[in-house]
């Protein structure tokens, strides 16, 4: 075998070298053009509530088992009774059987009570609340209260045998259960059995999702929804693309409170559902 | 001459190597991030690691028109000029997909190499079954073969409605780009 010179292995050398030095610099300036870092997701969007939800219900069922009196004397410093009609309603909340009312004497209207219902104020007792007014009840009789800017002033009123008024039922308000949202969760295919639901666009951009349909007595249609309605936002969070909506089905799981906002009929409406 | 050529092919061969080496791997596969999100797909949270030969992708979340789609555990890019591959490994599609199909893949492997130079061959399975699929560079083809599991016949039938079942049993899907 011939051994090669030294020229030859030299020359090979300097190709190889020069091979590499170009294949270096088109490289480098490849490099040059191409961007240095990738492209990240970014998201800025939370669908937890902005604000602290309070929930009532403990609160409400609280004073139920263990009625606090408020003031437990129907009768002034001088030992005059009350009368209901020397009471003030000035505020409530709540519903037929739980909730509040913010009362206070005719005498100091500015010395204001909160008392829950089955706590007594002045000897009568808290019996019910409903959207515009109270029933107290002393010795088995039934005494109507009515919030003092409903009733213009003339909140004070007799004395009733029989209350038939229908409760007070907070239509947007729904109950939903963490089961149901498991189950869901669980076979997303439920969800499109009982809704259709498509992104709803104006100007060629998403300002919302439309519900095309809604199977009737289905979970869904219990919910408040209605075919046609738009929902716009969740909790305060603009639904503006299918990432929004995916978003808000993902962290469902999470949230315990949903206050969702549709546009019925041209008008804005709030639902909200309290996951328990 | 045979030799002065195969010494000029050895050559070119070094020369394409050392490009390879050289090549800013990294630079590149962000070149193509930014081209996919012209597409709405981001390819993000991913761990990077460059080889002489290759190009690793780890613990990588695929978001598609801004939904999380996809996590993808692992890509292998390895280009070695005469055989090129990319070996995807333990793929979960979105929950969200769930009802349409199978949402976990074991691994999906593409390939492509000089000897075959039109054609880039794929292979993949996973709780769908196995699939074969052929990209015809030329014809701009391609042809996706299923052999789907007992879970995608189970449940998935509305989804294998995309694909023509062929006279040996497979199920076929064909698209023309």
């Amino acid at each position: 075998m011939q051994k090669p010179s030294n020229t030859k292995l030299i020359s090979i050398a300097i190709i190889l070298l020069s091979l590499l030095l170009v294949a270096k610099l088109i490289s480098l300036s490849v490099w040059w053009f191409l961007p240095s870092d990738g492209v990240e997701y970014t998201q800025a969007k939370s669908y937890k509530s902005i604000y602290q939800r309070v929930n009532f219900k403990n609160m409400l069922d609280a004073p139920k088992k263990q009625p606090k009196i408020v003031e437990d004397s129907s009768t002034n410093s001088n030992g005059v009774e009350y009368s209901i009609n020397n009471l003030l309603l000035k505020g409530l909340y709540g519903n037929k059987t739980s909730g509040y009312a913010i009362v206070a004497k005719l005498t100091q209207p500015e010395v204001t009570s909160v008392i829950g219902i089955g706590e007594i104020y002045a000897g009568y007792k808290l019996k019910e609340i409903y959207q515009d007014r109270v029933i107290f009840t002393k010795n088995s009789k039934d005494y109507k209260l009515t919030l003092m800017n409903a009733s213009k002033n003339n909140a004070l009123n007799n004395v009733i045998t029989k209350v038939k008024e229908k409760e007070i039922v907070y239509e947007d308000e729904h109950k939903v259960t963490r089961n149901d949202i498991n189950n869901y969760a669980a076979h997303p295919e439920k969800i499109w059995k009982d809704i259709g639901i498509k992104a709803y666009k104006k100007n060629g951009k998403i300002t919302g999702f439309i519900v095309t349909r809604i199977k009737a007595n289905s979970k869904m249609a219990q919910l408040g929804l209605q075919k046609g309605d738009i929902m716009i936002r969740a909790n305060n969070i603009e639904l503006t693309s299918p990432n929004d909506a995916i978003n808000l089905y993902k962290n469902i799981k999470k949230i315990d409170t949903l206050e969702l906002v549709v546009l019925r009929d041209g008008q804005e409406k709030e639902i909200i559902y309290e996951i328990r | 001459m045979v030799k002065k050529i195969t010494k000029l092919f050895i050559y070119f061969i070094f020369f394409i190597l050392a490009l390879i080496v050289f090549m800013p791997k990294s630079s590149l596969y962000f070149f193509g991030e930014k081209n996919l999100k012209q597409f709405s797909v981001i390819v993000s949270d991913e761990k990077i690691k460059e080889g002489l030969f290759s190009l690793s992708l780890s613990d990588i979340t695929i978001y598609a028109k801004g939904v999380d789609s996809a996590k993808v555990k692992k890509v292998d890019a390895t280009l070695m000029l005469i055989y090129n591959s990319i070996d995807i490994t333990d793929i979960e599609i979105s929950s969200v997909a769930a009802p349409y199909l199978p949402t976990k893949i074991k691994n999906v492997d593409i390939s492509y190499t000089i000897f075959n130079p039109l054609v880039v061959n794929a292979v993949s399975n996973g709780e769908f079954g196995e699939a074969k699929a052929k990209f015809d560079i030329i014809k701009r083809e391609l042809k996706v073969y299923l052999k789907p599991s007992k879970k995608m016949l189970r449940k998935y039938t509305r989804s294998l409605r995309y694909f023509k079942k062929d006279t040996k049993g497979e199920y076929v899907y064909a698209k023309t780009f």
